[in-house]
């Protein structure tokens, strides 16, 4: 398994690479110049030139793309265009609001998402299994900023129990956290629990219709005990492989949560970076998502020899 | 504009016609103020950039040699001193004399004094100075044309020197906080590239705490010069999201949120619990489209395009009254903004397509605007140009609405552009120079700034005649006089002026918005 850890590790470098020189070459690509933006609208053409030769943007592209490569590979990042500040440490002070908002985000939907496939399983074609499809297609179809402000609308203007929108770290309190962080995991947990949910329900369904399931049934075994025991452990490859794969939704949905419940987290981080072209934090973000990304899915992969005993690497 | 707030009467008197019977009331000192506002600050620079977020951040630790009394409408804006008490200018114009307020101290305890005033120019003007900015030095001589440099005359006594007359230069350095002072001592102690993480100035706020996209956290300067504030912080909360400015006013955690969504101005009104404004600011909405050839070079053209826009209802239906039809170039929030000009061009189609029947294109021609919504704070941009779409297609001219990112959006005004290509602005700015920056034969892109190459030997003249004009007065009029000239040349299309709705719990008081960009409510109080 190491062997294979430590393959999978070193195949993420090439896997990067692609990445680092996807997103040089689109971002440099697209129309749209960080000097210009930097200057305002009252700059000259000369003023322009100079901040561009000021940042390096009047270097012709492979060297631009040297440099940054020889920065990267030194663990740097780059220094933001507009902020001037290193982009490590733009990442290192948004970390943990993303973190704690995505953290929750997959603990509040797992926890609804798991049950809910299930019981539909077990109960297809009834109601409740009606009910749950429901929710799952609606809370895929919803937009997540619409639901941000239905999910304000009542539980903080009407109801009064939640805070509107801002982030309060952990260490500040854990009531003013969850407080702040609650409904926007929820907000962001619906699509992603409405994805779960459908594949749970669907690989249930197969694993219900499995000969082992009538014969613990038949040995006299609890709903229980073979639901859980029996059914979902069978069922959780690809359920997990689903998580895995949803990371990706996270990562987007988590830039919309953020900007309606105005979190500072990486997500706005990343939006402010586009909208402005502040190149290196656009590269950062797209390289510590890749990253990130990556990783999550090697760890789902690891996971698979822990719910199925057949599989070794 | 705390500070500009020290002719308290006229203010005062203002206030409590719009806040009604609550000055009455003794103001309480104490408590937080929380404002929701629309964007954070990139750094805490304030010299370097013309950006409203980073300015209206930055103003209450900041102050300038003079400034204005923004929420002020007689006299409108009018001029205050700050940390000069009095200024002369020269004869020959080139010569601004500053006498400095003694006694005030940056928030590091450094005394401020002509030394102080001269490194801040030195850091805009002096190349070979060691802390010269590149970007601030070309901020600062954008908008004063000819500043040369600054000299020390004596410790309280300072001069600006110009290499060519430019009766705006006390407008400007008023009006944009990009002339305020920064602590030399702080430059100092933080370095070049530190500065933008330290604010230190001499402002009614000291700050405490900066989370970048979260909170600036500000607390009373109990050493200020001047008046000082009520409250015992301030703190300024970059909401971005207008639905969720919205909404965390409606619940109470904030005390103020400026630009409210358009769609939720009336239930705010409404609600008791809720005071809402809307003064105006600088800004006028307006299409600008190329003229140096193509169909807009011809003024029937553009006559006939500008009859067929229905500014009334774009004001009062589509932007729900958060906006007026617009009557001319400048915005309500603008000295400049001439009160007695009735609304841009009378709505009639008809009319328009007879006259469009006159020109080369008697049934219409197709034309496209690039719009950035977000660079435009009027809000309800692409519903706007959306109606306006409509309203020419009546008279057969089909307009196509591309929508870029503002980054897009900044190469596209800086170039010449194709024969049918416009471009859209809130146009206007806290000074009174949009006209010779946009309307100037000149200076026609990519030489200036002139986006859509509007030429006009009449108005040209009167801009040379206004660079050199003794006083502001004398500029503003010949300024005035080339607005005329304009709208009769149907020289843009013009759309709305925005009012910018602003709101408060009513528990807020003393607060009146700026008919600004800049706003600074520092000066309120908070009701127990």
């Amino acid at each position: 398994m190491f062997a294979y850890v430590v393959r999978r590790i070193l195949a993420t470098v090439p896997v990067m690479g692609v990445v680092a020189v996807f997103v040089f070459a689109l971002l440099h690509l697209t129309p749209g110049d960080p000097a210009v933006m930097i200057a305002g609208d009252i700059a000259t053409e000369a003023d322009i030139a100079a901040i561009r030769a000021k940042l390096g943007l009047d270097e012709s592209l492979h060297i631009q793309f040297g440099t940054w490569i020889g920065s990267l590979l030194r663990g740097d990042l780059g220094i933001s265009i507009f902020t001037n500040l290193p982009v490590t440490r733009l990442i290192e002070q948004r970390l943990e609001p993303t973190l704690a908002l995505t953290v929750t985000t997959l603990i509040v939907s797992l926890a609804i998402a798991i049950p809910l496939g299930v019981v539909a399983a077990w109960k297809a074609g009834t109601w409740i299994d009606s009910a749950v499809m429901t929710f799952a297609v609606l809370g895929f179809s919803v937009p997540v900023f619409v639901l941000g402000l239905v999910l304000i609308l009542v539980f903080s203007l009407s109801l009064d129990w939640l805070p509107v929108q801002g982030y309060t770290p952990i260490r500040q309190g854990f009531g003013p956290f969850l407080a702040n962080i609650i409904l926007p995991s929820v907000t962001l947990g619906v699509v992603y629990a409405a994805l779960i949910a459908r594949i749970t329900r669907a690989t249930m369904l197969d694993v219900l219709a499995q000969d082992y399931i009538r014969t613990a049934e038949a040995k006299g075994l609890g709903t229980g005990a073979v639901l859980l025991g029996h059914a979902l452990k069978n069922a959780s490859v690809p359920i997990v492989t689903v998580v895995g794969i949803g990371i990706a939704l996270l990562i987007s949905g988590a830039i919309v949560t953020e900007t309606v419940f105005a979190i500072p987290g990486l997500g706005r981080l990343t939006v402010d970076g586009i909208l402005k072209r502040d190149y290196p934090i656009i590269q950062g973000m797209v390289l510590l998502f890749s990253g990130i990304y990556v990783l999550i899915n090697l760890l789902v992969d690891l996971s698979y020899m822990f719910l199925d005993p057949r599989i070794r690497y | 504009m705390w500070k500009l707030a020290q002719g308290l009467g006229a203010v005062l008197a203002i206030a409590a016609l719009d806040a009604g019977p609550t000055l009455a009331q003794q103001p309480r000192t104490g408590g937080t103020l929380v404002v929701a506002t629309t964007n954070d600050t990139p750094d805490l620079d304030i010299q370097k950039y013309i950006s409203s977020s980073q300015h209206n951040a930055l103003m209450p630790l900041f102050n300038g040699l003079v400034e204005k009394d923004w929420t002020a409408d007689e006299p409108f804006h009018p001029i205050v001193p700050g940390l000069a008490t009095s200024w002369s200018v020269s004869a020959d114009g080139k010569t601004y004399t500053f006498k400095l307020r003694q006694g005030v101290k940056f928030h590091d305890g450094t005394p401020f004094n002509a030394e102080a005033a001269h490194f801040n120019f030195q850091r805009m003007t002096n190349d070979k100075h060691e802390y010269y900015d590149a970007q601030a030095g070309s901020t600062a001589r954008g908008v004063l044309k000819g500043l040369k440099g600054s000299k020390v005359v004596d410790e309280f006594t300072f001069e600006v020197e110009l290499s060519q007359p430019n009766a705006g230069l006390i407008e400007a350095i008023a009006s944009l906080p990009n002339y305020y002072m920064h602590s030399p001592a702080a430059f100092k102690k933080f370095g070049k590239d530190g500065i933008g993480q330290n604010a230190v100035g001499t402002g009614p706020f000291k700050l405490v705490e900066w989370v970048r996209g979260q909170r600036t956290v500000m607390a009373r300067n109990d050493d200020y010069w001047g008046t000082k504030p009520y409250v015992d912080r301030m703190v300024y909360r970059p909401i971005i999201e207008p639905a969720a400015r919205a909404a965390a006013l409606k619940a109470g955690e904030v005390h103020i949120a400026w630009d409210l969504p358009v769609d939720q101005v009336e239930a705010f009104k409404a609600d008791k619990r809720f005071v809402v404004h809307m003064r105006g600011i600088p800004a006028t909405k307006v299409i600008e489209c190329w003229q140096a050839s193509g169909p807009f070079s011809d003024r029937l053209v553009r006559k006939a395009v500008n009859m067929a826009i229905d500014r009334k209802t774009l004001a009062d239906v589509i932007l729900k009254g958060t906006a007026i039809p617009a009557t001319q170039l400048y915005g309500v929030g603008s000295a400049s903004f001439d009160k007695s000009l009735p609304v841009f061009e009378k709505y009639d189609p008809e009319e328009a397509k007879k006259i469009l029947a006159q020109t080369k294109h008697p049934n219409g021609f197709e034309f496209f605007i690039i719009t950035s919504p977000e660079n435009e704070p009027v809000a309800g941009a692409l519903q706007a140009y959306e109606f306006v779409q409509a309203n020419l297609a009546k008279i057969g001219v089909k307009m196509d609405i591309r929508v870029r990112d503002n980054a897009v959006f900044g190469e596209t005004y800086m170039r010449p552009k194709a024969d049918n290509e416009c471009v859209t602005f809130d146009r206007g700015y806290d000074t009174d120079f949009i006209l010779d920056m946009g309307y100037y034969g000149g200076q026609c892109v990519p030489n200036g700034l002139n986006n859509q190459c509007f030429k006009n030997a009449e108005v040209d003249k009167l801009f040379e005649k206004a660079y050199t004009a003794a006083s502001i007065e004398e500029w503003r009029k010949l300024h005035g006089e080339a607005q005329k000239l304009i709208i009769a040349d149907s020289g843009s299309f013009p759309l709305v002026h925005g009012l910018r709705p602003m709101g408060a719990l009513t528990s807020v008081k003393n607060w009146l918005p700026a008919k600004a960009w800049l706003q600074f409510p520092g000066n309120a109080w908070l009701e127990r």
